[in-house]
Parts: structure tokens; sequence; C-alpha cells
């Protein structure tokens, strides 16, 4: 449970705009080149983070984005600082040659090229759940110590995992920072601490052990506050709710417990049909 | 011969101080870089010495809300991530009835927390007792309640600056240092309720019953003791010291909606600093903490101060989980 994601994905906005803006790198480049950094640099972090679990993991991974996001609130030679960094360039036109040029200015179009990668992003994701890291994965989170009896390298597995998540954490922020052609790290922004604990709900209410939890949470939590947004500041207060009601009621998230409704109510089906041929 | 001056900075005594504004008044405008540099010398020898008064009062607000957490998490194995919520509530409390009722700010404190104590008797039993003993759902309920205590608040008091008065004002004379009255009141609340705090846990059969609680929640029930009441005991006195806090808080500083989680992630570092278990322990790493948050922006800049206690309780928490002074 970690509750850190935004301070990854501040790296991962910032360099990446930072290497489009003075490195001269293209947004094609960019992208991957920032989520490779953001996921060497959770490698390295993942081995002394993992030495803690469950309470003190969340608390560390919390003190980690908000130093990250601190370092670059006042790093201002950097990242601009309080004033935030500013004129990130649009990125650059696809062409295909002899057919059309696709252009990212509009917020249209930028939109289609965000979905496009969020669907590759997803579909990468759903390999993985099913390869042999992915199974690693799954026997750690049931019982890591089973996991380790019949020589599953925990640490390194639990490290390799958080580095690749960390890259699609820093694709997420550079995506962000390309959408808002802007950033800035002060803790009203995107990289505050909202950020990582809006994530951390998401998955939560969604269903953690689902691969359809995180999107389904995602999507319901984000959705069902736009119906009402002149009501903005009272979204928190229905997050935070059904935050709870999840937790308290259906551990294993919207997800979960729809897929448990459905067992039950097929064997109830079951069970009458039995019935009605007696 | 300024410049010799600029060489040294140990000596920014009160010749400094002299030396510097000369230098600024004659050289304004041949160097105005250099003035500005021995301006900020001047200046900081001073704001040290009130830098160390305030962070010794923000030991004291860090001690009493890190002390709620503490204790919640000790007998209830709860990460209360809301306790930052009930400390700006807190001061929302004392705010409004020293302002609506013109109360004075000393009834309007015990006021405020035996309010505040009361709604920690409501978190406890509607929110925190289905889950207790199970971490991660603790923490979740938590974060669930911070996010809709801060909304409530930002939706009801509007998102303001605001400030508690009726402290104390003006400042006592001790020698050439001026000690304001305010931080020093905030210090003697923060004393006196912590004496009272020790003499509960040390004195009486509710506090032994507490520490025995801490030790082992299923043994204590064999003695007779419901576990539930325990809880019910550190939720009052956790929340009441952290509207105490809080108050004190609004009354030095200022108070908003969102002071809460600043205060929470103080409480926490101070708790992971001194570890579980010891409450001198929690006192010398509330001071260390004020102090540092209080100094440390003074002497190496904002960032620096801000950043370096993350990184410090960072390493502590991966070298040694335990803090400073716990134990299992």
């Amino acid at each position: 449970m970690s509750m850190g994601v935004a301070g990854l994905m501040l790296i991962g906005g910032y360099s990446s705009a930072l290497f489009v803006k003075y490195c001269g790198l293209s947004f094609w480049t960019a992208l991957p080149t920032s989520g490779l950094l953001v996921a060497f640099i959770a490698f390295g972090l993942g081995y002394p983070f993992f030495r803690l679990k469950g309470m003190y993991f969340a608390i560390l991974t919390m003190l980690m984005g908000e130093s990250v996001r601190m370092t670059s609130f006042y790093w201002t030679a950097l990242t601009g600082g309080s004033a935030g960094l500013t004129g990130i360039p649009a990125p650059n036109p696809i062409t295909i040659p002899g057919m059309i040029t696709i252009t990212f200015d509009s917020k249209f179009n930028y939109y289609y090229l965000m979905l496009v990668i969020v669907l590759v992003s997803l579909l990468i994701f759903y390999r993985l759940e099913r390869s042999r890291l992915g199974s690693t994965i799954q026997t750690i989170k049931e019982n890591d110590i089973l996991a380790q009896s019949i020589g599953i390298n925990v640490t390194l597995s639990k490290i390799i995992a958080f580095a690749v998540s960390s890259f699609f954490v820093a694709i997420a922020g550079a995506l962000f920072g390309f959408y808002q052609q802007s950033l800035s790290s002060d803790a009203q922004s995107k990289f505050g601490i909202d950020t990582s604990v809006n994530v951390l709900i998401y998955t939560i209410v969604g269903g953690q052990t689902k691969f359809m939890g995180p999107i389904i949470g995602a999507f319901i939590l984000t959705v069902i506050p736009e119906f009402g947004r002149g009501l903005r500041e009272y979204s928190p207060i229905l997050i935070g709710a059904v935050f709870i009601i999840v937790v308290l009621f259906l551990p294993k998230g919207i997800v979960g417990g729809f897929e448990d409704l459905l067992r039950w109510s097929s064997k109830a089906a079951a069970k009458f049909k039995a019935r009605q041929f007696q | 011969m300024m410049n010799k001056v600029i060489l040294r900075p140990e000596r920014m005594s009160v010749a400094g101080i002299t030396c510097s504004l000369v230098a600024t008044s004659t050289w304004k405008h041949q160097n105005l870089q250099q003035g500005g540099y021995l301006m900020l010398e001047s200046v900081t020898s001073h704001a040290i010495g009130q830098g160390l008064i305030t962070g010794f009062a923000l030991g004291w607000i860090y001690i009493l809300a890190s002390l709620g957490l503490a204790l919640v998490f000790g007998i209830m194995h709860i990460v209360h991530l809301a306790h930052g919520q009930v400390y700006m509530l807190g001061g929302y409390v004392v705010l409004y009835l020293t302002t609506l009722i013109g109360m004075h700010f000393f009834p309007a404190l015990l006021i405020s927390m035996v309010v505040m104590g009361a709604f920690g008797l409501f978190l406890e039993r509607v929110f925190f007792r289905p889950v207790v003993g199970n971490i991660m759902s603790g923490m979740c309920v938590a974060i669930g309640l911070f996010l809709i205590l801060e909304a409530v608040a930002a939706v009801s008091f509007g998102v303001s600056d605001m400030r508690i008065s009726g402290l104390a004002s003006g400042s006592f004379k001790i020698l050439d240092w001026a000690l304001p009255k305010d931080r020093s009141v905030a210090v003697g609340v923060g004393m006196i309720l912590l004496l009272l705090f020790y003499i509960l846990i040390k004195r009486s059969k509710y506090g032994q019953a507490m520490v025995a609680t801490a030790q082992n929640r299923e043994g204590i029930m064999l003695q007779g003791v419901n576990p539930n009441r325990m809880s019910q005991l550190v939720m009052f006195i956790g929340s009441a010291f952290a509207a105490a806090a809080g108050a004190l808080a609004g009354a030095i500083f200022l108070l908003n909606p969102y002071i809460g989680g600043p205060a929470l992630m103080n409480a926490i570092i101070v708790v992971v600093l001194a570890g579980l278990g010891s409450v001198l322990g929690i006192v010398i790493s509330g001071l260390m903490v004020g102090f540092a948050n209080a100094i440390l922006p003074i002497i190496f800049g904002a960032g620096v101060g801000a950043v370096a206690p993350f990184v410090l309780i960072m390493l502590i928490l991966i070298f040694k989980p335990l803090g400073l002074f716990g134990h299992e």
C-alpha cells in the first residue's frame, strides 16, 4: 500500500517536460525516457523501502512523496519553484507519409492520444498479470513466507513490481504535464498528497485483487463528481463516504462484491431449481 | 573595512548590526547585493533567538497533537490519520466560542477539549470499533474521515485564514530578550496538560489499565477490563489534547481548514522519531521537531528546512523502525 504515487508522478512529469524543453528530445522519446528514469529510481528506492511492511511502508512512501514534492517546490533553478514550470510544448505531430499529419495542439486530439496510451498500458498490465511475475506477486500477496520457502526472492520480486508500476506512474505524470502544458508542485497541485490518497482510494474501492478493480474504481469516483460540478467542494465528502462504506462492508471492493453477488445469485438460482424438481 | 566584516559572519553581534546599517545606508547605490547580504546576516542573529522561542512553543503543540496519535495507535492499533482534522476542528470551536459568544480563551479551550473529546468518542464508536486490530482497514477508514472532515470544515467555515485572539499579547522582558507572552502561555498550557496526563497514567487505575491494554489487549480482558472502554478513554484524551493543540496553534499561528494535514505530518514525524511506548520520548522528540521546524528554515532557507526533517525521518524509519526511544 503505497501513498507516495504523487512523488513518482511528479518526477515523471517534470523530467519529461525538462527533457523536451532543455535537452531537445521529442515527446515520443522523452515519454519512455522519463518512465525508465523513474523506474530506475524506484528500483534504487525499493531495497531500503521493502525492508518495511504494511503501515510503516505506507508512512514511508507518504513521506517520500511529500519530500519529493517539497524538493521540487523549493528547487527554483530547475523547476521554477512556486511559479511553476510553464511553456511545455505540445507533443510533436505524427506524420504518416503519403497520408495525414496528426497534430496534438488541441485538447481533443490529445485526449485520443492519452486514450491510446492508456489502452496500450492496460494491455501490457493484462499480459503482465498473467506472466510469471504476475503469478509470483500473487503468491507473495497470499503468503510471503510460503513464497520464500519455495524459492521465490520476495524482496526482488516486490522491487521489480514496484519499478514496473513506477514506469507507468511516471508516464501518467508526463501525460498530465503535456496536457496542462505547465506544472506546479505546491501542496494544492496534482502532485500533492491528495493524488496519492485518491489513487489508493480508487484501487481499494474498485477492488485490489481484481484486474478490473482499479479501472472501475477510478471511473466511478472521477465520473460521479463531474455530475455535480457546482458542488465541487462537496465531492471529497462523497468520496470519503464511499471509501469508508466500501472498507467497512465490501472488503473485496466493488468488483469483488459484484462477483460475490453473481456467485450467490447463481447458487440461489440453482437451489431454487433443485427445489422445483423435487 | 566593510569587507572584513562580511568575511566574518560569526562577529554578527550588536556591532555587526550597526555596521550593516551603515553599510546599507552608504553603499546602497554602489553595491546593493553586498548590503543585502549584510542585512540578512544581522537579521539572522536576532531571528534565531525568536526562532528558538517559537520552536519551543511549536514543540509543545506537537507534543499535545502527537500524544493522541501515539495513544490511539498503542491501544487500538489504528493509524488515526484524521487526527489532524480533530486538531483543526478544536481550533475552530475555540474561534467560534470566543468571537460569537465573546468567551475568554481559557474557558473556551476547556469547552473545546470536552466537545472534541466527545467527538472522539463518536468516531471511536461508529468508525473505529469495527476495524480495531486491523491496521490497514483502520488506516483506510481514517483516510476517509480525513477527506470528509476537511471538506466539511472548508464548506462550513470557509477557506480564509483566521486567528484566534485572546490568548495573551505583548511580551515579557528578560534581560535583553523579548519573550512573547502568547508562546510562553502555550508552553505552560502544554506542560500542565502533559503533567495531568502523566499523573493519570502513573497514579490512577484507569491509567494502569491503559498501559496494560497497550501491552496485551486480550490479556486485559482476563483482568476484567473492557478494552473498548479503554479505546473510548484514549480517543477522548487524544482528541481533547489535539483540540487544545489546535486552539493554541490557531492563537499563535493561523487557522484554516487545511492546517490538519501538515499538523498530522509533524505528529507522525514525532511519533516515528520517538517510537511507541514512551511519553518522555514523545516530549523529547516533539521538542526536537519543533526546534527543527522553527530554526532550520532560518539558518538554511525554506527548502532545506522543509525537506530535511522528512528525509531524516525516512532514514530513521528504514534503519531504526522502533524509533529513538521505542520498545516492543
